[in-house]
């Protein structure tokens, strides 16, 4: 007991050293929890000004007070493990927040938060005839709606015990598939354990869709597992330069979630083996200083695969930018880069387009899908770019072989310049998106949030009509299209004009769920 | 075995037989058959032609073969995922079998399972703390050993969980870097280091009386023991900072390594680093006594060293000083033992190794290569620590460093300086007698060397023997306090204490020496019963 009260003195302290002269406010709100609207206790409450933060802890009745704030525009955060992470003005912890804008000696009694309660999910792994497996990994992945399709994420993962039994807790809201990863090696012998998916598919796209609600639990998830035979795979290399040692690897492209892959630098009799892998589809990669070889190719279970594969350069690709608009001979800086979709490692290439010409060029490409990125001026915007006939700002770049023509990229200098603001100057998070087939190209989409007025500058925008949705509360990751199309009545459509100025005012859509 | 049987099987071992083992894995407790268990034999003692593929795996009924097998002495254990891990080699549950000319059938392999620990691990309010952390360690929770026996994130519930635990005696030890949750005034970030703060200190199971006796619980195979609840309890802490003189840090390189480790607990330990400037902060320290110490490594080598008693007191304490010290190098050469003063010639790879005997946590073993001509270097060597000496020979018979002669293994540097080892080669014997028949086990042989090391029983000499009929055994010279003990011997798994209860309550002195006439040492060993009632007693 006496401890406790000489904590209680020694903060006193700390808050007389640190308290500012005069004229501090005072932040007080509580915290419930967005489900079951009770209040939730020992929520840690932050209130950050620059590098400067206080911290409160919520009482029984869930609630706080932050005292000895000076005047200032602030961020407030309420964090609690086992539910999500929250910014004031959000719900979730996709999002910054809001500012709360505090005068000199002010007092807020309304900072008020609705946290979201965390889902769980557990079950167990069995083989085929039912029995646990143990020491099984088993992964949570995320569906997202992401570069216009959904796609799946890591989210989660756990291990069996000796029962076969997991549980993985603190689960955000979603739209899940679970997988019991593949296991080979000197634990179960000359065999693997495929990967599988609940309850028992064989690939993640058959896996059943499963919807972690707040605060709930999926409990009895069990997943059938199969044993196969492992296979094997033999390269030769051909066309090395003299002296150079190929490196040859492989990829498992079942998913890439659970990726798996092997490499190797020693050949025996120049042989490259990869022995005692799951069956399942493989990219068989092959380099060699500036050579390169790829082979895709699908290993049955006992398979033994012998493969040549035959060197050619690495890839190249010739390109220029063009700037069109106003102004467009001052700028002549331009930077472009390629990165890969789904992050493989490694630096992304950059080429800098010469100042004279605009021309650049890339070598030493890996074939594959590629993303372009290139600087644009101030309200400047990417009017096109174009592969040959490729229409390659709305589809997706795949390279197979050193391109022919080249890379075109199409910058304009007189973008448009929007302002949506919200009504009655409420936090919000808008996404601007173009109308037509276009809305669901995400490099098209804007997704912003409010600053501290109310209003969302955006600069560089193509011409072209848009469609604004302002939401109290939104996940980034569900932006699919059939939720755009449930929420189509809710957006405000403008149109904007090359190099023109717009004001747009937008009704903000309330959260659904949880309790007010 | 009679000597006729040794031979039939030596012959058809020459002879190149080759047989098989056939059986069912079975659980240990309830006799169940047991599919996917991996079975391991090995031979005993070691045969280098042993085929090297001799493992198995049980199918849907529990069955295994293993083929292409030379008969004779072999151990055979099991290992599966839903039983405890094999942690040493060789393992404690192996079974010594003779495999017979003409193989055999119908084994059954017990497979032993081990127990599960549960509970609840919550705050001071009683609510769960996920992502504490609960590890089984050993009675002593010797900071030695670094790898627990099992482990257990805490789940949002507050719930733990470690299951195939070995049966034995342990200690459930908690940790968190969560700090409890505490109200903060509007300041900087930086005047985190003006304010004391609070920690949850590592916590154990059962929890240790205050100066009493630590208390452990004990774990049978396949027990479940549920329903554990251990409460985390909030302790004040301060910021400890302060500065480094006598190091200046590479170029974007790290600075020094600092180490505070909490006298008589030493996993309770705080780390940090030194900045460029040479100022460094630990946060969160309670108060207490300490060992501070500064290290830094560079290339695999530890180039600084150093160590002092720090107290920590209920405020926070800054501009704590501490010198870093420059190791030594070790430059030396090994005579050649047959012709004093001549530099060994090198006959393929060799090294040298410097091994502390009682130095300060952090203290590292080091090493060198022997080059042609028996030059060495040993890097980032500590002054006034003891080492424990050792090479490609038996043991050290005199070494030099620098004009004063030491004897032994045991050696300690003063200053850098050039070393000379004369190497032991012969090495001395005794003769061995039991007083009961030698354990079908094997026996163990603890030896106690009566100089800097008798405190020290990881530094002791441990012998272990399969053959049954030994006669002879072997060791540097030197004086020794003798004991025998059944089954195999890991100094790792006994605490000291009953190390020392072994040697004093049957413990032989003995002298080696070399070229004299061996001594004769008749020895009684321990059983494993009259450790377990040693065992028990020290507990009391």
């Amino acid at each position: 007991m006496s401890g406790a009260i000489r904590f209680v003195a020694h903060f006193a302290w700390c808050a007389a050293a640190y308290a500012q002269a005069s004229g501090t406010g005072v932040m007080s709100g509580r915290v419930l929890d967005a489900v079951t609207g009770e209040p939730i206790r020992k929520v840690a409450v932050q209130s950050y000004l620059g590098s400067s933060y206080a911290t409160s802890i919520t009482n029984e009745r869930g609630e706080f007070r932050l005292e000895g704030l000076p005047a200032g525009s602030y961020r407030v955060l309420a964090t609690k493990p086992g539910y999500i992470n929250s910014a004031y003005g959000t719900e979730r912890n996709t999002q910054p927040g809001t500012y709360v804008k505090l005068a000199a000696g002010e007092q807020n009694p309304n900072i008020n938060f609705r946290l979201t309660p965390a889902g769980a999910v557990s079950g167990s792994i069995v083989d085929s005839d039912g029995e646990p497996v143990a020491q099984a990994r088993v992964v949570l992945i995320r569906e997202v709606w992401r570069r216009g399709r959904w796609q799946f994420q890591m989210a989660n993962q756990a291990t069996t015990d000796e029962r076969g039994e997991y549980r993985m807790f603190f689960v955000p809201p979603g739209r899940y598939v679970l997988e019991a990863a593949a296991a080979f090696g000197s634990r179960i012998g000359k065999t693997a354990r495929l990967a599988a998916y609940y309850p028992r598919a064989s690939t993640l796209e058959r896996a059943e869709r499963l919807t972690i609600a707040p605060g709930k639990e999926l409990s009895g998830l069990k997943i059938w597992t199969e044993i196969a035979p492992t296979a094997s795979i033999r390269a030769r290399v051909e066309g090395a330069p003299e002296g150079v040692d190929p490196h040859v690897s492989l990829r498992a492209t079942a998913n890439e979630i659970t990726r798996m892959s092997w490499s190797s630098t020693s050949s025996y009799q120049g042989l490259y083996r990869f022995e005692e892998i799951p069956s399942g589809p493989y990219e068989v990669w092959a380099t060699a200083g500036k050579l390169l070889a790829v082979e895709k190719l699908t290993l049955a279970p006992g398979a033994d695969r012998e493969l040549t594969l035959r060197l050619k350069p690495f890839l190249e690709m010739n390109g220029e930018v063009v700037v069109e608009g106003p102004g467009a001979e001052k700028f002549r800086n331009f930077k472009v880069t390629l990165t890969r979709p789904t992050f493989r490692g490694g630096p992304a290439p950059t080429a800098a387009a010469d100042p004279a010409t605009l021309k650049f060029k890339f070598t030493g490409l890996e074939p594959g899908v590629w993303d372009i990125g290139v600087n644009v001026p101030p309200n400047g915007y990417l009017k096109s770019m174009t592969l040959g006939d490729l229409d390659v700002l709305n589809e997706e770049m795949e390279l197979n072989e050193s391109p022919d023509a080249p890379l075109k990229i199409v910058v304009g200098t007189d973008g448009a310049q929007l302002t949506v603001e919200m009504e009655n100057a409420l936090p919000a998070i808008a996404l601007i998106a173009p109308t037509g087939k276009l809305r669901d190209i995400e490099s098209h989409r804007r997704f912003l949030y409010t600053d501290a007025d109310g209003k969302i500058p955006v600069r560089g925008m193509p011409p072209g009509e848009y469609r604004v949705w302002a939401f109290e509360d939104v996940d980034a990751s569900q932006l699919s299209p059939e939720f755009l199309d449930r929420h189509e009545k809710f957006a405000t459509t403008v149109r904007l004009a090359a190099g023109q100025s717009a004001v747009v005012k937008v009704k903000r859509i309330e959260s659904a769920g949880g309790a007010q | 075995m009679t000597a006729l049987a040794a031979l039939l099987l030596a012959q058809s071992a020459a002879q190149g037989e080759r047989v098989a083992l056939e059986g069912t894995v079975v659980d240990a407790l309830t006799g169940q058959p047991v599919k996917g268990a991996m079975v391991q034999v090995r031979p005993i003692p070691f045969r280098p032609n042993w085929p090297p593929d001799s493992q198995a795996t049980t199918d849907a009924s529990g069955k295994f073969r293993i083929e292409n097998l030379i008969p004779g002495r072999i151990g055979v254990f099991a290992r599966h995922d839903r039983y405890p891990p094999i942690l040493e080699h060789p393992p404690k549950t192996e079974e010594i079998i003779t495999l017979e000319s003409g193989g055999t059938k119908d084994y059954r392999l017990k497979i032993v399972p081990g127990a599960a620990i549960s509970g609840r691990v919550v705050d001071e309010d009683g609510e769960p703390m996920p992502f504490a952390y609960v590890d089984v360690v050993g009675e002593n929770d010797d900071p030695e050993r670094s790898r627990p026996y099992g482990q257990s994130p805490v789940n949002d519930r507050g719930e733990f969980r470690i299951a195939n635990v070995p049966a034995g005696r342990y200690r459930l030890r908690v940790r968190t870097n969560r700090p409890p949750l505490r109200n903060r005034p509007f300041a900087p970030r930086e005047a985190d280091a003006d304010f004391a703060s609070l920690v949850y200190p590592m916590a154990y199971h059962p929890p240790q009386p205050p100066g009493g006796k630590a208390q452990s619980i004990e774990v049978q195979p396949g027990m479940q023991l549920t329903g554990i609840e251990i409460r985390l309890t909030v302790e004040r802490a301060v910021p400890v900072s302060g500065q480094v003189t006598g190091y200046r840090a590479p170029a974007n390189g790290p600075g020094l390594s600092l180490t505070l480790r909490r006298k008589g607990a030493p996993t309770d330990a705080y780390f940090t680093y030194s900045q460029a400037d040479g100022k460094f902060r630990f946060s969160g320290v309670r108060p207490g006594s300490y060992d501070l110490t500064a290290t830094s490594q560079q290339t695999m080598t530890l180039t600084h060293f150093s160590r002092q008693d720090l107290e920590v007191g209920d405020k926070p304490l800054k501009d704590v000083s501490i010198e870093a010290k420059p190791t030594f190098e070790i430059a030396g050469t090994v005579e050649d033992p047959k012709i004093p003063g001549l530099p060994l010639q090198k006959m393929g790879f060799m090294q040298i190794s410097l091994n502390p005997i009682d130095a300060p946590p952090g203290v590292p073993h080091v090493n060198s290569a022997v080059l042609p001509g028996g030059n060495f270097t040993l890097t980032g060597v500590v002054g006034g620590v003891l080492y424990k000496l050792s090479g490609p020979f038996p043991y050290v018979a005199r070494a030099r460093i620098g004009n004063r002669e030491s004897e032994g293994d045991v050696i300690r540097f003063d200053s850098p300086g050039q070393l000379t080892i004369v190497p032991g080669v012969l090495p001395a014997s005794a003769n061995l007698t039991t007083t009961t028949p030698a354990p079908e086990t094997g026996l163990s042989l603890v030896l106690q060397p009566l100089d800097e090391r008798e405190k020290h029983p990881r530094h002791w000499v441990y012998l272990t023997y399969s053959q049954p009929n030994l006669r002879t055994i072997q060791a540097a010279p030197g004086r020794y306090r003798v004991v025998a003990v059944e089954g195999q011997l890991f100094p790792y798994n006994v605490p000291p204490d009953q190390m020392f209860e072994l040697v004093k309550s049957r413990g032989q002195e003995v002298e080696f020496r070399v070229g004299a006439a061996a001594p004769q040492l008749t020895l009684t060993p321990f059983t494993r019963a009259e450790r377990e009632e040693i065992e028990k007693k020290l507990r009391q």
